[in-house]
């Protein structure tokens, strides 16, 4: 049967290693990422004058949907770029929100994944060339005090959102499109220099040395996705009678979150990628959890 | 009760996509600026300047509001020899305009006009 509770798991060797969730995860993430870019150049090359298939990628987008929201209740009408699949893929968002949390940003969103991709090539190299490792060792050592700022940078999602729904209810009109880095990736061969590929860039650039850097600070996705999703019955929870605090849960966090003092990961920024559970030695230590959203963790943390 | 990430996992997409399938089979899926869900052409209604869409021509629009072509040109302070055959947003994006303020200025016009 299963492993004693609170003993060391044993990691499969060799091929099986690779069956993994995180493995798992990576594959759900690439297909949905193929799939938006496989559209975006079908689209790209569309004759003049086709009127329906193949579909721009952006109608795909939920932002869209939240952008449309308010005109779409007082007028029944969608503001331009936004089409009913806009509204559909934000109700399943946030439909998934609800049951599953934050599942969309660590699991489907095209745009996570391919930060997590400029990441893992980063890894890559720390990985196998001393010196690339030594030079991420040294600038994370020198960044360090960069921490508070960090916390503070956080809000700025909430801020993108208000000023973003304000801006749309005033102007019936998508004012977060030109600042848009995932619509300006989409449409990159249409592309003129402008905030929406500054901040891709920046995005880029950034996501080599940090993990998800549009998710943690300016996503006006996320706060949404997490703050629905404290109603979700999905929790992480950390049972304080099997850790060690090795702490390696906080380390493998993409979010920085403090796993390895939490009894529970409530935080909004969280976006269950479950990279904390896959990498806990201590079989029962943190686990995901079907709770109701006002229970109390089943065991209080140390 | 835990729940198994992979179960996780499959829970998500089976979610996500349920929703986007099952709005395709119920018939409220539409993904065009082109055509409404029922598969009807848009065009533009005079009275809605908000029914001109970024793939119409300059052409189109000339015709449904009785506007010169031109007189189009030199209030968006586009080239006077800009094709009117081609796509309001290919030539407004080339000038670092939005089909925004194409729409914006019709509305003025409309306005002024009453």
């Amino acid at each position: 049967m299963g492993v004693q509770l609170g003993a060391i798991r044993r990691r499969p060797k060799g091929l099986a290693a690779l069956w993994n969730v995180q493995n798992f995860r990576y594959l759900i993430q690439a297909g949905f990422l193929a799939t938006v870019v496989v559209m975006a150049v079908r689209h790209a090359l569309l004759p003049e004058g086709a009127l329906t298939s193949p579909p721009s990628p952006e109608a795909y987008c939920p932002f869209g949907g939240i952008e449309t929201l308010y005109q779409w209740i007082t007028t029944g009408k969608y503001i331009h770029h936004a089409t009913s699949s806009s509204l559909i893929v934000l109700g399943g968002v946030l439909l998934g929100s609800l049951a599953l949390k934050s599942s969309f940003c660590g699991w489907i969103c095209p745009f996570g994944t391919l930060q997590e991709a400029l990441t893992g090539i980063t890894r890559f190299f720390e990985r196998r060339f001393r010196p690339v490792a030594r030079f991420a060792k040294t600038l994370k050592a020198r960044t360090r005090s960069l921490e508070v700022v960090d916390r503070y940078l956080r809000w700025g999602k909430y801020l993108m959102l208000a000023y973003f729904l304000y801006g749309t209810i005033l102007a019936a009109r998508m004012v977060f499109r030109p600042y848009d880095p995932y619509i300006t990736a989409l449409n990159i061969t249409e592309a003129t220099l402008g905030p929406g590929l500054i901040i891709l860039i920046a995005t880029v650039v950034l996501s080599f040395f940090t993990e998800r850097p549009w998710c943690k600070y300016l996503c006006p996705l996320s706060p949404i996705v997490g703050l629905v999703g404290k109603l979700a019955p999905t929790k992480i929870e950390r049972t304080s009678t099997y850790c060690k605090d090795c702490a390696i849960c906080s380390v493998a966090c993409p979010m920085n979150l403090p796993v390895a003092t939490a009894s529970r990961i409530t935080a909004v920024d969280c976006n269950d990628c479950l990279k904390c559970v896959a990498v806990c030695p201590r079989a029962g230590a943190l686990d995901l959890v079907l709770r109701w959203p006002w229970s109390k963790p089943a065991v209080a943390a140390k | 009760m835990r729940l198994n990430p992979y179960v996780y996992g499959i829970m998500a997409v089976v979610l996500f996509l349920g929703v986007v399938y099952g709005a395709k089979a119920a018939g409220v899926w539409n993904t065009s600026h082109r055509v409404t869900e029922s598969g009807e052409l848009i065009t533009i209604d005079v009275k809605d300047v908000d029914t001109v869409k970024g793939w119409m021509t300059f052409e189109d629009v000339s015709k449904a509001f009785g506007i010169p072509a031109g007189e189009i040109f030199a209030a968006m302070k586009l080239p006077p020899d800009t094709p009117p055959a081609k796509r309001l947003k290919d030539v407004m994006h080339a000038n670092k305009m939005e089909v925004d303020d194409l729409r914006d200025w019709l509305k003025k016009r409309a306005a002024g006009a009453k």
